[in-house]
């Protein structure tokens, strides 16, 4: 009885022990926990995840994650030139490990950033003070210190300061730019200019520095209170004015590019400061005037052409381009192509014209007929030379012409 | 009854330990993945890649880099003599076998270069950088065509190299601290070469030494030729922005810009703010599709005078990928209203838009080239999710060593930096994510002869435009005097002028003619040279007052960059000096006056030509009197 009691005790020991051991091993060992890193390994994890993990836009439960607390860009506004600004950029450490940061570096000797500590632990932040100095003849500034992290999300951060930088007075817009006007029209300037001194600015002069610009210009100044929505960074400011000038039409057509000079003083000053000067560009036109792509050429003086290249007789070709209707007659009157030279070659087809605002635009379609003969035109002269012709039913508009150029040949 | 109950507990435990044994071994053969994870989770900042069961992850993508995989082992279940093992893990570094390197038997997974944590240099690896080389006093220009480097601060990293002053913990860290290399890379199936925000900077003029500046189209074209003798597919992108101002120099260097992008191959280009300053007429002589050619110029939002004149979208067919690329504009980057023929769309909605074309159009890697900040970037990512890269160009500095995975989307960002320092190398892999590596176009780039040329070109149209076609008229002065010329000045201040005749400002001229570095072209034409390198000129908007230099032939009095430059114009008060002036002692004080210097306005005086671009050493703490002792003269010695 004592050894069946025995026996069938070291039977249930074993029998027990080797199931609490397998057991035990099959828990430690025999079931991986079905994770890597973040990924459960239940098939559902791609090559892709890994890799995301890896590129660090997984950040483990032990890692650093920086957040800059304001953002990582700040705009100084408008600093007087020469001046010294600085900036601090808030660093926290949002993650579970420690944060540590370093200034891997800036774009230029006159931005220096400064670390206060450079190793940050889990929800505590530190600061980096960014300085700039606007010993710059620039108007715009904008430079950027690195900053290198251990967060696995951000390895860098690129903080960004920026601004304007004026001398006594800025204007904005600093310059005009009005692409291509009209002869017939009148051109109308506005600015507002800002008072950066203490002293309330008076000014001396203001003038166009080509006489003839000049003579056909009006220029009227008023201080005005200040706006802080208009005015924008502007807004501390000590004053603003108003600048509006009118230059009557009669410009030749062609490139413009004219410098208005503003010569100004502080009150009660004997000299005045350095001029400010804003520029004028844009293109002087018809009424009538041309666009189109790298075929069409010469268009600053109101003379056109069109270079279609060399062509197969029998298979013709066809050119879109534009023609651009400004100046108060473009709502009334209608425009239409009054000629096509040589008849026996070239035909032109004006389409419906669009509203663009300040402009009436025409398709224009030049086609070489398939029909045309084997020629040249190679625009040495009129007569060596296609013309296609758009004229205004209203004489007050004057015509324009298209030059085109081609040659047809058996290949 | 005692002995029965020990022996029944050894008999148990023993039971328990050949069970625990039993389960164990019967895992040996198979790397336990779990304890792999938790391992490399912790292990991140290694460069190692982990053997994984095959049944566990099978990615199809499949990289395998011999040096830098472990091989995790489970320690051996049961001992040599029989006795129950201890479990424990043990992390071997083990070289991979042929079948392991061939993908058979198991599935290796390594680090995707510059994506994550790559292999860390150790302190004795890490290149310190050189110490910056104190700039020689030297005339200088503030010419927008001539890119210098970026200058940094001694703790700043020079190049592509780390700064050596990273501490311990953030190398342990696992912070990636070199820019990976193209170099290094397997042959991808194409690359995309990114270039953006030239700004002007055509080419580096040397101000302060080619050596010392970063950029310019020559060194691109040769590294483009350079990837492209690898055998690789090479497609070149730019985001926009190739000017910095307006008129017809700006104008030719545009269409220069456009020439040359057209001679390396560029298969796409976007608009920055700056070009479209220049009005549509220009941009259409050069950006609109030209018959069976097409256009290089993209734009999604953009629209020159009619909707069909520029495409909205390149489809690139190049190392059996597709590639689908559009550029846009974010409008908050326009600093001034632009001409009425130009119109821009909104953003979001023409994105949108064009992703769905190139969709329709099977582009497997969609590219967008953003002339935006980063920030306008991320936003984008997110309102327009599909883009697989997206380029940000309206940034300043650097750009970073890694891509950017913006967060909640599959995109993923490079900035381009500005001035054309850079470039970024796109590699698509088949089975692999794109891997991208920054590349600094240093002097280690030879000039590209074909790109020279052009740039020669360039200064030709210059030459034959002259002042008067280039549309630069003189100015009167502010001060409505004239000038004179240093030789003048000289007659009276002997010992100011021959100091000033034994510095280089004296040669600043003839440093334009007979340039020392790229000597082959002179520059004595650019008016964005001439600005700084003569007498009588606006330094900073490039223009001569009336009597100010005009050419060699017609003011050789102008030559250098003189007294006068900083003093102001001294015809009068040299007049009122001679014997017979006629003018009172009091008006001849104030001429005087007129013409002298303070130290204080000579400090910003001096900013005119030494600025941040061309002098960068002037910014240091100290440069001015440094530079100041090299040509110190004080009233009539």
């Amino acid at each position: 009885m004592n050894v069946r009691i025995s026996f069938l005790l070291v039977f249930l020991s074993i029998v027990t022990g080797g199931v609490v051991g397998a057991t035990l091993g099959y828990r430690s060992y025999g079931v991986p926990k079905n994770e890597f890193g973040p990924y459960v390994l239940d098939r559902s994890a791609t090559s892709q995840d890994v890799d995301q993990y890896w590129s660090g836009d997984a950040p483990t439960s032990e890692s650093a994650k920086a957040e800059f607390v304001d953002g990582t860009s700040y705009d100084f506004g408008v600093m007087r030139r020469n001046a010294t600004s600085t900036h601090q950029f808030v660093v926290k450490n949002v993650g579970a490990g420690e944060l540590t940061l370093v200034v891997a570096g800036s774009t230029c000797k006159c931005t220096v950033g400064t670390l206060q500590d450079s190793g940050i632990g889990p929800g505590e932040s530190t600061v980096i003070d960014l300085e700039w100095s606007a010993k710059t003849n620039a108007r715009m500034f904008s430079q950027s210190a690195t900053i290198k992290t251990n967060d696995p999300t951000q390895g860098e951060v690129a903080l960004i300061v920026k601004g304007a930088v004026v001398d006594m007075v800025a204007a904005e817009p600093t310059a005009w730019n009005r692409g291509d006007i009209a002869t017939t029209a009148s051109i109308e300037l506005k600015a507002s200019l800002y008072n950066y001194a203490k002293e309330p600015m008076e000014v001396v002069q203001i003038r166009w520095m080509d006489e003839g610009f000049e003579k056909r210009s009006e220029a009227k100044i008023e201080r005005r209170p200040m706006d802080p929505q208009r005015d924008g960074v502007h807004v501390d400011a000590s004053e603003v004015f108003d600048l509006l000038v009118n230059i009557g039409p009669g410009s030749p057509q062609g490139l413009l590019q004219q410098t208005l000079r503003i010569d100004y003083r502080s009150k009660g000053d004997e000299e005045n400061h350095p001029p400010l000067e804003m520029v004028l560009t844009g293109r002087v036109v018809g009424a009538l005037s041309v666009l189109g792509g790298p075929r069409l050429a010469g268009n600053d003086s109101g003379t056109y052409r069109l270079n279609l290249g060399e062509l197969e007789s029998g298979k013709g070709a066809e050119e879109k381009i534009h023609i651009l209707f400004r100046g108060p007659l473009k709502d009334v009157a209608k425009l239409r192509v009054a000629s096509a030279v040589p008849e026996v070659a070239l035909e032109a087809e004006l389409g419906e014209p669009q509203d663009r605002g300040t402009m009436k635009l025409y398709p224009l379609v030049i086609r070489v007929k398939n029909s045309a003969p084997e020629m040249q035109l190679s625009g040495s002269s009129k007569e060596d030379t296609g013309i296609i012709t758009i004229e205004s039913d209203d004489a007050e508009v004057a015509p324009v012409r298209v030059g085109v150029v081609f040659r047809i040949s058996k290949s | 009854m005692g002995w029965n109950i020990s022996r029944l507990v050894f008999v148990t435990l023993a039971a328990v330990s050949v069970g625990i044994a039993g389960c164990s071994s019967s895992q040996s053969d198979v790397p336990p993945l779990a304890s792999a994870g938790q391992e490399s989770s912790k292990a991140k900042s290694a460069p190692t890649g982990i053997i994984l069961d095959e049944g566990a992850i099978s990615p199809p993508d499949v990289m395998v880099d011999p040096d830098t995989v472990a091989h995790l082992q489970l320690g051996e279940a049961e001992s040599g003599d029989g006795s129950a093992a201890d479990p424990s893990l043990e992390l071997v570094p083990e070289p991979l076998s042929e079948a392991e390197l061939s993908g058979e038997s198991v599935v290796a997974m390594a680090v995707p270069e510059g994506d994550g944590p790559a292999e860390l240099p150790t302190n004795g690896d890490i290149l310190v950088p050189e110490e910056t080389a104190t700039e020689s006093i030297a005339e200088t220009s503030s010419n927008e065509s001539e890119p210098t480097e970026i200058e940094l601060t001694e703790s700043a990293p020079t190049g592509d190299e780390p700064t050596g002053d990273e501490p311990a913990s953030l190398l342990g860290a696992g912070l990636q601290t070199e820019p990976e290399t193209h170099e290094d890379w397997p042959e991808p199936q194409v690359v995309l070469v990114i270039s953006g925000q030239q700004h002007g900077y055509i080419e580096p003029c040397g101000c302060t030494g080619l050596d010392r500046q970063k950029g310019g189209m020559m060194r691109r074209a040769t590294f483009l030729k350079q990837l492209r003798e690898r055998g690789w597919d090479v497609v070149p992108m730019d985001a926009g922005n190739q000017v910095r101002r307006t008129g017809p120099q700006a104008a030719i260097k545009f269409q220069t810009s456009v020439k040359g992008l057209t001679q390396m191959g560029y298969r796409a280009v976007g608009f920055g703010p700056d070009d479209l300053q220049m009005g549509a007429s220009e941009l259409l002589s050069v950006a609109a599709s030209d018959g069976d050619k097409g256009s290089l110029f993209a734009s999604s939002n953009i629209e020159l005078l009619a909707p069909d004149l520029v495409p909205t979208l390149q489809r690139i067919d190049a190392g059996g990928r597709k590639i689908g690329v559009t550029t846009a504009l974010d409008p908050t980057t326009l600093e001034s209203p632009i001409d009425d023929a130009i119109v821009i769309g909104e953003l979001q909605k023409m994105l949108t838009g064009s992703l769905q074309q190139l969709k329709d159009q099977g582009a497997d890697f969609n590219v967008l080239l953003l002339f935006g900040t980063a920030d306008a970037a991320r936003d984008i990512a997110t309102k327009v999710p599909g883009f697989d890269l997206i380029v940000a160009a309206a940034t300043v500095g650097e750009p970073t060593y890694q891509a950017e995975s913006i967060e909640g989307t599959s995109s993923r960002m490079i900035v381009t930096g500005d001035k054309g320092m850079y470039v970024g190398v796109i590699g698509l892999f088949a089975e692999e994510p794109f891997r991208y590596s920054r590349v600094a176009l240093t002097s280690e780039f030879e000039d590209a002869p074909e790109i020279q040329s052009l740039m020669a070109e360039y200064q030709d149209q210059l030459k034959t435009l002259d002042l008067k076609g280039l549309k630069i008229e003189p100015i009167a002065h502010p001060s409505g005097r004239a000038f004179v010329g240093a030789k003048v000045c000289g007659e009276c201040h002997t010992t100011a002028y021959t100091i000033w005749e034994g510095t280089p400002h004296a040669l600043a001229t003839e440093h334009l003619v007979h340039p020392g570095e790229r000597s082959e072209v002179s520059r004595h034409f650019d008016p964005e040279c001439l600005s700084c390198h003569v007498t009588g000129w606006n330094a900073q908007r490039y223009y001569p007052y009336t009597s100010g230099y005009l050419s060699l032939e017609k003011t050789p009095l102008m030559v250098g960059n003189g007294c006068e430059n900083c003093h102001g114009p001294g015809k009068a008060h040299a007049d009122a000096e001679r014997k017979g002036s006629g003018l009172t002692a009091e008006e001849i004080k104030s001429l005087r006056k007129a013409v002298t210097l303070t130290m204080e306005k000579a400090r910003e005086k001096c900013l005119e030509c030494h600025d941040l671009d061309n002098s960068p050493d002037f910014h240091l703490e100290g440069a001015f009197e440094e530079y100041w002792s090299q040509v110190e003269h004080y009233g009539v010695e």
